[in-house]
C-alpha cells in the first residue's frame, strides 16, 4: 500500500500524557513511515530546551525527525504551522471530556479538531508502551473522503491485528413519526426502519469489500438515530479504542453549534482515541 | 356536575371517539388522510346533519352551553395543546441548516408568497371577508399566516406511500414544511398575542415576550431538558416518566406563555421543540406519544369542529373559492418557485409544491383558534377547512403525477432495462462478459454518452460472487447515470478456476463515478433481491426480459 500520511506532526507538552503521546507517534511512525514534525508552543530557552530533548529522546523512531517551535496562541499557531509543512496527519492529545463552557468556547483540542486543514489523530488514551489498538470502529462516509478513512483503518487494523473492526453507520429517517400521526399504527414505520436498515447493512458490506477488506474481516452495524451522536454511543459502550470518522468539505460555523449536531458531539465529548479523517 | 351531566358527558365522548375513529380508519383504508374522516365524523354528528333532522336530541347530547359543554371544551383546549406538543417534537433543526439552500429557498418563499397573496385581498377587502375584531391589519396578518401553512403529517404520509421519505426531494420537503411549521406559529402566536393585548400597538413588547421566552428555553429549558430526558428513559419506568415529563412540560410552557400574553399553544409548541431536539430522545418515545395523541385527542379534536359549526349553513361558496385559489397557488407557486432557484427540475419543483400544499390539521388548528378569539368569522373558519381537506386530498395524487415524470435512477426499478437482458449461449466467463459488456456500450452510446467502454470497465471492475450462482461485476464510471446489464445462461460457467458452483445469472452494474453511495445502494438493492429463496433458479426459469425486470422490482 501507498504510504498515506508522509508528513506526520505531535504537538508535544511536558503534560503525564505527553510521554505516551510520544511512543505512540513512535510506534505510528514505524508504521506508516512518515516524517515526524515535534510542535511545541512555547518560549525557547536553555531549559525548556534540554528538557525537550530529553523527553523525545526517551523513545526511539524509526525515521526522520524535526523539532518546530512556535510561539503564540496554541491552537492558532499548531493549525497555522501545520498547514505551512504540509503535514498530512496532526497528533495531539486531549482529555477524554473537556468541563467548562463547552458550546462557545472550544479547547485547544476541540479547536484544532475543528480548522485543522489535515487528519487528525486525538489520543485521549495513550497507552504509552507499544501497544496496539484493540477494538477499531470506523464510522462509515461513502465518499471519497470516506473511502481513505476506511483504508487507513484497515492499514492500521492489518498492523495491530485487532479483536474487533467494525464499520458502522448511522441511519435516520426524517418525518418517519409524524406517518405514525396519520395511521396510528407503528407497523409500517417498523417494517420500512428494518428494511431500510437491511439494505444500508449490505451497503456497509459492499463498501467495506470496496475498500479491500475480506469478508471476514469486519463486522458491519447500522445504528437508527441521531447522527453523530449515536456513533459516540456505540464507540463507548464498545469500549472502542480507536474510532475513525470522516469530516466532510463544509466548514463547522457557528449555527452548527447552536443546533449540535454530527461532528459536534464528538468534539464536546471526545469517547476515545480519534482519528477525524478530512 | 350533575348525575345526569356525567352520563351524558361520557355517552357524548364515547360517540365522539367512536364516530371519529371509525371514519378516520375508514379513510386511512382508502389511503387518504385520516382527519378527514374524523371531521366528516364532526359534520355528520354536529348542527350540519344531525342537528338539521333532530336538532333536540342532538342539542341533548351536545350541548352547545352548561357544564357538559365546558368540559368537552376543556379536552379539546387539552388536544389542541397535545397536538402541538407533537408537532413540535418533529422540528429537526438539523434538518434544515443541512439542507442547504433548495430547502431555505422553498419553505422562506413558499411562507412569503402564500402570506402576501393572503394579506393583500384581506386587508383591502377586510370587511367583505367578515373580519371580526376591528383591527384590519390583524385579520389580514392572520388570513396571510393561515394561507402560508403547511402539515407536516399528511406530507410525511404521501412520500411514504410513495417511497421517497428518504430520497433527496422527500428529505427537502419534510425539511420546508418543518421550517413552515415554525414560521406559522411564531407569526401566529405574535397576531393571537395582539388581540389579548387589545391591538397592533403592544407588537413591540410581544415580539419581546416571545424572544425572552425562546432566550429562556434555550439557555434554561434545553440544558435541563438534555439531562432529564436520558434520566428518565433508563431510570424510570418506561415509557411511563417519559411520556409524563413531556406533557408536563408542554403544559407548564403553554401555561407560561398563556400567562405571559402570548398564545398557550406556543409554549408547548415550543417545549415540544426543546424536547424533540434532544438526541436521547428515542425515536420509539417519538412514535408512542404519536400514537397516543392521534388515537385518542385527535380524533376527539377534529370531530369537535363539525360539532361547533354548521358547514352547510356557514358556507360561503365565494369565499371559499377565493380562499382556495389565493391558497393553493401561493403555495404552489411559492415553494415550486423556491425548488427551481434552490436548482430542482421543473417537474421536481411542481411536485414539491403540490406537497408542500397539504394543510391538514394544522390549519384547522389555527382557525379554530381564531374563530375563537373572535378574529374570524365562521364563513371564514369554514372555507379555512375546506382548503385543509381539499389540499391534503389533491397532494398526493398531484405529487405522485409529476414525479412519475421525473426518472432520478436512483432505484433498481427506475434502472432496470430489459433490452439489456440477454439469454445468452455462451459457456465460458470471458465470452460471457465480453457479450454483456459490448451490449452495454452499444446501449449506453445509443443514448449519446461516452463515458462507457469496454476498456474502461475491465481496468475498475471488481467482482463479488454474491451467493451460488450469481456473479456480480461492478464498476464506477464517468457515466451520467447507472445501467444494469444481465445475462443468463442455462448451463452456468465458472467465475474462477477453483469454483464450485457454475454461475448461471451475471448483473452488470455501472455506475456513475462521483455517486459512491448510489453505486452502493444499487448493489445492496440488488443483493436483497438475490436474497430471495432460490432467486437465481427462479429468475433463470422465467426466460423473459419483461418477468425478470418483474422480479427485481417487486422484491423492492
Amino acid at each position: 500500500m501507498d504510504a498515506i500520511f508522509k508528513k506526520a506532526g505531535l504537538a508535544v507538552t511536558f503534560s503525564p500524557t505527553g510521554k505516551k503521546l510520544l511512543s505512540e507517534a513512535s510506534r505510528l511512525q514505524a508504521l506508516f513511515g512518515f516524517k515526524l514534525y515535534f510542535l511545541h508552543v512555547g518560549v525557547r530557552d536553555s531549559t525548556t530546551e534540554q528538557r525537550l530533548h530529553h523527553l523525545i529522546e526517551e523513545n526511539t523512531f524509526s525515521g526522520e525527525t524535526e523539532l518546530v517551535w512556535l510561539s503564540g496562541e496554541p491552537s492558532k499557531v499548531i493549525i497555522k504551522k501545520s498547514k505551512e509543512i504540509g503535514l498530512d496527519l496532526l497528533i495531539i492529545g486531549a482529555l477524554e471530556k473537556e468541563r467548562g463552557i463547552k458550546t462557545f468556547i472550544g479547547s485547544v483540542a476541540r479547536n484544532i479538531m475543528r480548522h485543522c486543514h489535515c487528519p487528525i489523530l486525538v489520543l485521549t488514551k495513550p497507552e504509552g508502551e507499544r501497544f496496539g489498538f484493540k477494538n477499531i470502529i470506523v464510522s462509515v462516509c461513502y465518499d471519497k473522503k470516506g473511502e481513505e478513512a476506511a483504508k487507513v483503518a484497515l492499514q492500521i487494523a492489518r498492523h495491530d491485528h485487532p479483536e474487533k473492526l467494525t464499520l458502522i453507520k448511522e441511519i435516520n429517517i426524517p418525518g418517519l413519526p409524524s406517518v405514525v400521526f396519520d395511521s396510528g399504527s407503528t407497523n409500517e414505520t417498523d417494517s420500512m426502519r428494518k428494511e431500510l436498515m437491511g439494505i444500508e447493512k449490505q451497503k456497509i458490506q459492499f463498501f467495506g469489500q470496496g475498500v479491500g477488506m475480506e469478508k471476514d474481516e469486519f463486522n458491519s452495524e447500522v445504528l437508527y438515530g441521531v447522527e453523530g451522536w449515536e456513533c459516540l454511543n456505540y464507540a463507548q459502550s464498545e469500549n472502542a479504542d480507536l474510532l475513525v470518522v470522516t469530516m466532510s468539505e463544509k466548514r463547522l460555523n457557528f449555527i452548527d453549534r447552536i443546533f449540535t449536531h454530527d461532528l459536534e458531539f464528538l468534539f464536546e465529548r471526545i469517547p476515545t482515541n480519534t482519528l477525524l479523517y478530512k | 356536575m350533575t348525575h345526569t351531566e356525567v352520563v351524558t358527558f361520557l355517552v357524548a365522548i364515547s360517540i365522539m371517539l367512536f364516530f371519529a375513529r371509525f371514519l378516520g380508519e375508514m379513510f386511512s383504508k382508502m389511503r387518504q388522510p385520516a382527519i378527514i374522516g374524523e371531521i366528516i365524523a364532526g359534520i355528520l354528528l354536529g348542527p350540519t346533519i344531525f342537528g338539521n333532522l333532530l336538532p333536540e336530541f342532538q342539542g341533548m347530547l351536545f350541548p352547545q352551553t352548561g357544564n357538559v359543554s365546558l368540559v368537552l371544551n376543556g379536552i379539546v383546549q387539552l388536544a389542541v395543546i397535545m397536538l402541538l406538543i407533537v408537532s413540535g417534537l418533529e422540528v429537526n433543526l438539523v434538518l434544515i441548516a443541512k439542507q442547504g439552500k433548495t430547502a431555505v429557498y422553498t419553505s422562506v418563499l413558499g411562507v412569503i408568497l402564500p402570506f402576501v397573496l393572503g394579506f393583500i385581498p384581506f386587508y383591502f377587502f377586510s370587511e367583505y371577508f367578515g373580519a371580526q375584531h376591528g383591527d384590519t391589519l390583524i385579520f389580514a396578518l392572520f388570513m396571510g399566516t393561515a394561507l402560508s401553512i403547511s402539515a407536516l403529517p399528511v406530507i410525511a404520509r404521501t412520500l411514504m406511500d410513495m417511497n421517497l421519505l428518504k430520497s433527496e426531494i422527500g428529505v427537502i420537503i419534510i425539511a420546508s414544511a418543518i421550517v413552515n411549521d415554525l414560521f406559522g406559529w411564531i407569526f401566529f402566536s405574535v397576531i393571537i398575542g395582539m388581540i389579548t393585548s387589545g391591538g397592533s400597538t403592544n407588537f413591540l413588547t410581544q415580539i419581546g415576550g416571545i424572544f425572552l421566552f425562546l432566550a429562556l428555553l434555550y439557555f434554561i429549558g434545553k440544558p435541563l431538558s438534555d439531562r432529564l430526558v436520558p434520566r428518565l428513559q433508563e431510570k424510570f419506568s418506561y415509557p411511563g416518566s417519559i411520556l409524563s415529563y413531556i406533557f408536563i412540560a408542554g403544559l407548564v410552557a403553554a401555561a407560561m406563555t398563556e400567562a405571559a400574553g402570548i398564545h398557550a399553544i406556543f409554549g408547548a409548541f415550543m417545549a415540544g421543540v426543546v424536547i424533540g431536539d434532544s438526541s436521547h430522545l428515542k425515536e420509539e418515545t417519538r412514535e408512542i406519544i404519536h400514537q397516543f395523541v392521534t388515537n385518542i385527542f385527535a380524533p376527539l379534536f377534529f370531530i369537535s369542529i363539525g360539532l361547533k359549526v354548521d358547514f352547510f349553513a356557514h358556507f360561503d361558496p365565494f369565499l371559499t373559492m377565493i380562499v382556495l385559489v389565493l391558497g393553493i397557488v401561493g403555495k404552489v407557486a411559492g415553494c415550486g418557485i423556491g425548488a427551481r432557484l434552490g436548482g430542482m427540475s421543473m417537474s421536481e419543483s411542481i411536485a414539491i409544491g403540490f406537497g408542500m400544499n397539504s394543510r391538514g390539521a394544522m390549519e384547522i388548528i389555527l382557525g379554530l383558534l381564531a374563530l375563537q378569539a373572535g378574529l374570524i368569522n365562521e364563513a371564514v373558519f369554514v372555507a379555512l377547512v375546506v382548503l385543509a381537506l381539499a389540499t391534503s386530498l389533491i397532494s398526493a395524487p398531484i405529487m405522485s403525477y409529476f414525479l412519475r415524470k421525473v426518472k432520478k435512477y436512483e432505484n433498481l426499478a427506475e434502472i432496470f432495462d430489459p433490452e439489456l437482458v440477454i439469454f445468452t449461449g455462451e459457456h465460458g466467463r470471458e465470452a460471457v462478459l465480453r457479450e454483456l459488456v459490448a451490449k452495454l456500450e452499444q446501449r449506453v452510446a445509443a443514448n449519446g454518452e461516452s463515458g462507457f467502454s469496454t476498456d474502461k470497465f475491465y481496468k475498475t471492475m471488481a467482482a463479488p460472487v454474491l451467493i451460488p450462482g450469481l456473479a456480480l461485476p461492478h464498476a464506477k464510471l464517468p457515466v451520467k447515470r447507472p445501467w444494469l446489464a444481465i445475462s443468463i445462461s442455462d448451463g452456468g460457467y465458472y467465475y474462477e478456476e477453483e469454483s464450485e458452483e457454475p454461475v448461471n445469472i451475471t448483473v452488470l452494474l455501472v455506475s456513475p463515478e462521483d455517486k459512491p453511495e448510489l453505486h452502493l445502494h444499487l448493489l445492496a438493492e440488488i443483493a436483497s433481491v438475490f436474497a430471495e429463496e432460490n432467486a437465481v433458479e427462479r429468475i433463470k426459469a422465467l426466460k423473459d426480459a419483461q418477468l425478470i425486470r418483474e422480479f427485481f422490482t417487486e422484491k423492492l
